[in-house]
This record gives C-alpha cells, structure tokens and sequence, in this order.
C-alpha cells in the first residue's frame, strides 16, 4: 500500500473514528492510522515569516488576518519524531522544535513569549458535520488571561473561558453571528463572521502581536499532498 | 406524479454517495420515483466500479432500496457489495445507471490513476454489455476543496472528462456541467450537506429523463 493511500486512510480514520461527539456515519473506506499527522502553521508574531524545514515544503505566513494561518498539511512518520525548523521573523532567524502524536490535528503557533521566539502546539479536534457549522476559538497570547468568546452585542458565551494559548471548538446550528471576546478585561471586537452554514469549518484567532489584541477568522482547510 | 418514467424499472448502484438517508440514495431515488419509474437504489461505500463484478467486504456500509420503501443501511463489518449479474436477475431492470466516480479518482495520488480507472469502469461495462443492459454513468459532482478527501477541482474536472471517454457503452452524465465549482456545499470536500443532495438529485433526475438511453428504451417498450 502507497505511503498516500495509507495516509488516506489514516484520516478517514481520524476525521470519523476518533472525533469525540462524531454524529456521522463513516463514509469512506479506513483502516487504523499509521503514523501521519496534519499540521498547520498561525502566526501570532508581529511580523511575517518563514519556516524551512526538512519534514514539509517551505511556508510563508503573513500578518493580516487570515493571512496569519495556513491550510493543514500532511506531516508524514511523526511518532517519535522531534520536528525542527528554521524560523526567519523580523530580521531575526531561529531554530524551533516539538513533536506531534501521530494521527491527529495540530496548530503550531508562534508567539513572542518576552525576547523569545515561541512554538507552541495546540492539538486540535474535528468534527465533519453534514447539518451543523463548526467554529473552533484559538487564544493565541499569552498576556491576556483567559477569555470567552461572545455573541455581539447580548454577550451570550459560545465558546468559555479559554486559556491561552489554547482552543476550544463546538457546533453551531446555522446562522449569521458577530462575537467579541476580551483581554485582560478589555473588550476585543466586535467580528462579524457572516453566516455561518451547515459543513462549513470556521476559526476565530484572537492574536496580540504587537501587545494590541485582535480578531479575526479563517476557514480550515486541508491542503492536498505535496502543497 | 408525472408519468414521464412510467414502466420502467430503474436499477441504481452507487458509491458513497448512496449510502446515507438524505443521500443521493434519497434525492434521485424519490426524483426518479415521482416521475412514475421504478426505481431500485445500492449503494456500497468507497470502491470502485470492480465491487459491483466481485462482491467484497465494504468496509464503510452499504445500503439498498427498493422502490417506496426506506434505505436499508449496513455498516456491519460483514457488509459486502452484491454482483450487477444477480442484481440484474432478480430485479429485471430496463436501465442501469450507474454512480462510481470519486472513489476512483485518486484525490489522494499524484496522479489520475488512468490505467487502474480504465480497468474497473471495463469490468463492470463489460457485464452490463454481456447482460444487454442500457446505462448511464453518473460523474463526481465538483464538491468543495480543502476537504480531508483532497477533493480538487482540477482533479475532479480531470477524472470526469477522463470516465466520459472510459464509461461507453454507458451514457455519461456529467455531473459538473450541473452546478458551478463549490455552488453545491460539502462538509467534508466530498459529501454534501442536504441542499446539495437535493439540488443534485434533482438536477441528475432531469438528465436521466432526457437522456436519450431513456428515450430509446421507452420507445422500445410495448404500447399500453
């Protein structure tokens, strides 16, 4: 069996045997994961930047919006494995390392932790759901404390208390939606995510990069192998 | 009810794509049903055309439905793909329309798998052809990109216009020609969500109706 076809099964496996909360029924042919992951790269640093490394093709992220977040890639062999890269930021260039569980979805996230350069892993969950939309909430700093994202302007709390950096993730029934959430005690928002349909995959990133926080949204999307 | 499809019997075998209620297995069965034809719907999740020629285990469910009565779905792991010879013996269709497209077109490899698609879409036309059988071929629908399938639309646009040359002596459908790229939503790149069943089901019923298999054989039934 092909190293990709293996991986196909492997995240048919992922994506509608191991969600917790899965309400779909498997729908296309799987085995048992054997040892890839996905991964995708936020940047949460006040500059643009670029990864090398030797595990995945070169990426660039920007910084406006979702500029700041790319597809998840397919990371192959991850069990065991630390995954370096260089990191070129501001005129500045570092190596960084972590590793990631094998068959699952992961965030790296790029901070500024004091004069420090910082990847943090957010492993993440899916849900693929054929009648409700799925909004996941990133808290990419580490000065705001924790923070709840609301509905505009009733203040009703859909996704609670999340410590950053971190994420939490729910389904929503389909709908139009503006949310705020805060830091350190200071509102941020409000952002306008239109509506939100049945299937589609929506993150909200509220990101500090030059000690200012912010707002904004991305769609998740997988990218094909080799992209 | 229009009797547009009056006295035939229709037989459906299908991919994914006919094996969830809501599914095509829904919105083309009950399309094709009001217009006056019965229709027998199967589906057998993820493989390609050869399943229906050599029966095996499909390990993501199956599901048959026959005429009014509710999709009967098995996920069991001993559910298995049936023959289109002894679908063809018990349920005497006049047409086979058949639905195998995405299973078969490599989002996952590099490349269009060309050779392999060749040999699958030939063992199952192949029996059509011995068994005298009238089909259409239904093609991948667009769907979404950036799914965990790797669903593309290059990929897709490839693989269609690549079965359109492969299915005879099938008629092909082609199912892009129907919407634009993404108008009818994924939740996963490859499944819809239920409007793009219905709007698909509904789209596919007008081809089937038009299609000129459809007219020869009805021409060819005896006078009522």
């Amino acid at each position: 069996m092909s190293p990709i076809r293996t991986l196909l099964l492997a995240l048919a496996a992922l994506l509608l045997g191991t969600a917790p909360g899965l309400a779909q029924p498997r729908l296309y042919e799987q085995r048992l994961p054997d040892g890839y992951a996905l991964l995708r790269y936020a940047n949460g640093l006040a500059e643009a930047t670029q990864l090398r490394s030797e595990f995945d093709l070169p990426r660039a992220l920007g910084t406006e919006g979702a500029a700041r977040v790319t597809p998840y890639h397919v990371i192959e062999n991850v069990e065991g494995k630390t995954l370096e890269m260089q990191l070129v930021s501001g005129g500045t260039t570092q190596r960084i390392g972590f590793t990631i569980q094998p068959n699952t979805f992961n965030t790296l996230l790029l901070l500024r932790e004091g004069e420090q350069v910082v990847a943090r892993v957010i492993q993440d969950t899916t849900d693929f759901n054929q009648l409700r939309a799925r909004l996941t909430f990133y808290n990419a700093t580490t000065a705001c404390g924790a923070t709840t994202l609301a509905l505009e302007p009733g203040g009703q709390a859909v996704l609670a208390d999340v410590a950053g950096p971190g994420m939490r993730a729910r389904t929503v029934a389909p709908a139009a939606a503006r949310v705020r959430a805060s830091c350190a005690g200071a509102r941020v928002g409000p952002l306008d995510l239109g509506r939100l349909e049945a299937g589609q995959l929506v993150s909200v990133w509220m990101m500090a990069p030059a000690g200012t926080a912010l707002l904004f949204r991305s769609t998740d999307t997988i990218a094909p192998p080799g992209r | 009810m229009s009797a547009t499809l009056a006295g035939l019997t229709l037989l459906i075998i299908g991919d994914s794509h006919f094996v969830t209620q809501g599914y095509l297995v829904t919105t083309l069965h009950d399309n094709l049903q009001r217009q006056g034809a019965r229709v027998i719907t199967y589906g057998a999740c993820g493989v390609a055309a050869g399943a229906w020629v050599s029966p095996r285990t499909v390990s993501c469910g199956t599901a048959q439905r026959i005429g009014t009565a509710a999709p009967r779905i098995d996920r069991s792991p001993q559910a298995r793909s049936w023959s289109i010879d002894e679908l063809i013996r018990e349920h005497h269709p006049n047409i086979v329309i058949v639905g195998i497209g995405d299973p078969m077109a490599g989002y996952h490899q590099r490349e269009l798998p060309r050779s392999w698609i060749s040999e699958q879409v030939q063992s199952l036309t192949l029996r059509l052809r011995a068994n005298n059988m009238p089909c259409l071929w239904i093609g991948p629908s667009w769907g979404t990109e950036g799914g965990p399938f790797f669903k593309t639309f290059a990929r897709v646009q490839e693989a269609s216009q690549f079965l359109a040359t492969q299915v005879a002596p099938c008629q092909y459908i082609d199912s892009t020609a129907l919407s634009r790229q993404g108008e009818w939503p994924t939740f996963d790149g490859q499944h819809h969500t239920q409007p793009g069943y219905q709007r698909w089901g509904a789209a596919l019923a007008q081809q089937i109706v038009v299609s000129p298999v459809v007219r020869q054989v009805q021409a060819s039934l005896p006078r009522r």
